[in-house]
């Protein structure tokens, strides 16, 4: 699969590895059947930068698919579970983008997972993990949880609190190979380092700031004053950058978000950021377009 | 809902429980789950099913073998290499591989 058509099929959202094969015995793969890049989802886009025109992807808050359980509020920036938007299928390796609220005492039971690399990154609230690895632990704001769920891994998520809901980011990454082992970890970071600049919550490298995954893949993120700039460079030549304005607003290549909304870039080398209000909380990912 | 029939090839016995319960959940589809590469190119032999759907813990070669084995049936089946193991992306990957099964 082409990088083109993998960004392609993404936001056309027929991104997902299904294919048919006919009577014939040929193998009909609707992967190479991807017509040039078009973004989607524009409307709302200024493309005052030629780095946004036919490169960017705008994904407003507003616009997310919601799922209210009563014990569980879910708010998916691309399709999961009971929501199936085609247009919104994934952005290069980043599947899910889940806003979860989990109400006080409730939580997710007992269930399993498998090739995925699932990042959970606690906004307010305890978080409690146990998995079948023999993990037992609590996540909380400032920590990064990973997991690669590899060939399966059984875990429950329950909000540690009696008085009030937990609200994390959950984040699914395609693997850049099947069936590795499982793992889990997690870490708790200064969060004073991330004060009007990036901080490197994630890596493809052990040895590297942050947690890892298996992926070509590096997360940041900012807390940001008023009228901060900054500029940010791509980690390796060929990967987009979705960004997903946690609390705030900034503006990107002029482009403006606010609370919840997601943007994604590809083909530049670096973008630049400026926060227009303050308290401004940002989590960029820097991810493969491609799918080895 | 049009009737669909499932073929789960996969190894973990815990996920392969869970994705024929989710899918049966829809009332009009059915799972046979295959833990065995000769028994699973068998199965497919001897009853046509509607997709083969690839869980974990397969190696390379048992994948390749079995996505190899479609293009010998003599008919139309769909393939989905399943990701994240549960409940979030099944129903997508099927919807994106029938999208006419899409609610409206």
């Amino acid at each position: 699969m082409n990088r083109q058509n993998f960004i392609k099929k993404g936001l056309l959202g027929s991104g997902i590895f299904a294919s048919t094969v006919s009577s014939a015995g040929i193998l009909k793969n609707d992967i190479d059947e991807i017509e040039p890049l078009e973004p989607l989802d524009t409307e709302n886009i200024n493309f005052n930068s030629d780095k946004l025109e036919n490169h960017s992807v705008l994904h407003k808050a507003s616009t997310r698919g919601h799922a209210d359980h009563g014990w569980l509020v879910s708010n998916h920036t691309f399709s999961f579970a009971n929501y199936h938007n085609p247009e919104r299928m994934h952005f290069g390796v980043l599947r899910v983008l889940n806003d979860d609220t989990v109400a006080k005492g409730r939580g997710f039971g007992r269930h399993p997972h498998d090739n995925m690399e699932i990042i959970s990154i606690p906004l307010e609230g305890d978080l409690e993990h146990e998995d079948s690895m023999g993990n037992k632990a609590i996540i909380r704001k400032g920590d990064i949880q990973v997991m690669s769920a590899g060939t399966g891994i059984i875990h429950s998520e329950y909000n540690k609190n009696t008085d009030q809901a937990v609200k994390f980011l959950q984040i699914w990454v395609y693997p850049n190979q099947r069936n590795v082992s499982p793992r889990y970890d997690q870490i708790t970071l200064d969060i004073a380092q991330r004060q009007n600049k990036f901080q490197q919550i994630l890596s493809p490298n052990p040895d590297d700031e942050g947690v890892w995954i298996h992926q070509d893949a590096w997360f940041s993120m900012g807390h940001f004053d008023k009228d901060i700039e900054t500029t940010y460079q791509i980690k390796q030549s060929g990967n987009g950058v979705y960004i997903f304005v946690i609390k705030g607003s900034v503006t990107v290549e002029g482009q403006a978000l606010e609370t919840r909304d997601g943007f994604g870039i590809w083909d530049v080398s670096e973008i630049n950021l400026k926060s227009t209000s303050a308290d401004t909380e940002i989590l960029l990912m820097d991810l493969s377009m491609t799918l080895d | 809902m049009r009737t669909l029939t499932f073929i789960i090839f996969g190894k973990n016995e815990e996920i392969l429980l869970t994705l024929k319960r989710i899918i049966e959940l829809t009332p009009t589809w059915n799972a046979i789950i295959q833990q065995d590469l000769n028994a699973c190119k068998q199965q497919l032999l001897d009853e046509p099913v509607n997709v083969l759907l690839l869980s974990s813990g397969l190696s390379i070669e048992d994948e390749r073998e079995i996505t190899d084995h479609l293009s010998r049936l003599t008919y139309p089946i769909g393939l989905i290499k399943h990701y994240g193991g549960g409940s979030g992306l099944l129903k997508n990957e099927v919807y994106s591989l029938f999208p006419e099964l899409l609610p409206v």
